[in-house]
C-alpha cells in the first residue's frame, strides 16, 4: 500500500512502549500491532486524534505517501 | 431467478414438506409410535448438545454421517499473520453479543464460537481453523446447526462473521 504507517518510529522516538501507547489511547494492542504494520482497512479521526495526543506530534508524523 | 430468491423458495419447499410430513407420520407410525420417535429424538437432540462446547467433537458434528446437523463450510483469506489474526478474533467475540466463545487452542489455532438463539435455530456452533500460508491466514469457517435445516443461518453465520471481522480491521 503506498500509505505507510510509520507509528514504530515515532514510538522509538518518544522511548515508548505499544502496550503503553494502546492503553493511553484506549485501543487493543492487537488493533495497535494491525495499524503499526499498516494492514488496518482505516483510521478513524478519532485513533488518529488521540495517537497524536499521546505521542504530540502531527498526523504527518505517523502517516506517509510512498509511491510504489 | 435471483440467488436469494432461489433460497427463499427453497425454504418455502422445504417448509411444505415439513408440514406435509406430520400428516403422514401420523398416518403410518399411529401415535403411540410418533410418542416413541419423539423420545427418541429428544434424546438424540440431548447428546447433540451435550458435547457441542468442545473442541475434540468437531469431527463428530461436522461429519457427512452426522444426518442430525446441518453443515456449511468456507474459507477466506486475510492479510495478517496467524497469531494476530488469532487474537483479532478473540477480541470480536468478546465484543459481540451474539458469540459466546466455547473453546479455543492457540497451539493448533482453533476456535470454537456459539451463537445466539433465533427464530431460524436454537443455536450454532462456528468452527474455524487458522492457517498461515505465505504471511498471509486463511480462516477455514465451518458452521454447525443442530436441526435437519438450518433455514440458510449456516450461510448467514459466515456472511455475518466475515463482515465483523472486516470491520474491526477500521481501528
Amino acid at each position: 500500500m503506498p500509505i505507510v504507517v510509520n507509528l514504530d518510529v515515532m514510538l522509538a522516538k518518544r522511548k515508548m512502549k505499544s502496550k503503553e501507547l494502546a492503553n493511553l489511547i484506549g485501543i487493543s494492542t492487537v488493533n495497535l500491532s494491525i495499524l503499526k504494520q499498516g494492514k488496518g482497512k482505516a483510521i478513524r479521526f478519532s485513533t488518529l486524534h488521540a495517537i497524536c495526543k499521546a505521542l504530540d506530534c502531527q498526523p504527518g508524523d505517523i502517516l506517509e505517501y510512498q509511491e510504489s | 431467478m435471483k440467488f436469494s430468491e432461489m433460497r427463499v423458495l427453497k425454504h418455502i419447499l422445504v417448509l411444505f414438506f415439513l408440514i406435509c410430513l406430520i400428516p403422514m407420520m401420523v398416518y403410518y407410525f399411529e401415535f403411540s409410535g410418533l410418542d416413541k420417535i419423539s423420545w427418541i429424538l429428544a434424546g438424540l437432540l440431548i447428546i447433540q448438545f451435550s458435547f457441542r462446547k468442545r473442541l475434540a467433537f468437531k469431527p463428530f458434528y461436522t461429519s457427512k454421517l452426522n444426518i442430525f446437523t446441518s453443515k456449511y463450510s468456507k474459507e477466506k483469506t486475510f492479510d495478517l499473520q496467524k497469531d494476530l489474526l488469532f487474537d483479532k478474533v478473540l477480541e470480536i467475540v468478546n465484543e459481540k453479543r451474539n458469540y459466546h466463545l466455547l473453546d479455543s487452542d492457540k497451539e493448533t489455532f482453533r476456535i470454537l464460537i456459539g451463537t445466539s438463539l433465533t427464530a431460524k435455530s436454537i443455536s450454532e456452533n462456528l468452527y474455524l481453523d487458522l492457517v498461515e500460508i505465505r504471511g498471509k491466514t486463511k480462516i477455514h469457517f465451518t458452521s454447525v446447526a443442530f436441526q435437519l435445516y438450518s433455514w440458510g443461518k449456516n450461510e448467514d453465520n459466515f456472511t455475518e462473521f466475515i463482515n465483523n471481522v472486516e470491520e474491526s480491521f477500521v481501528i
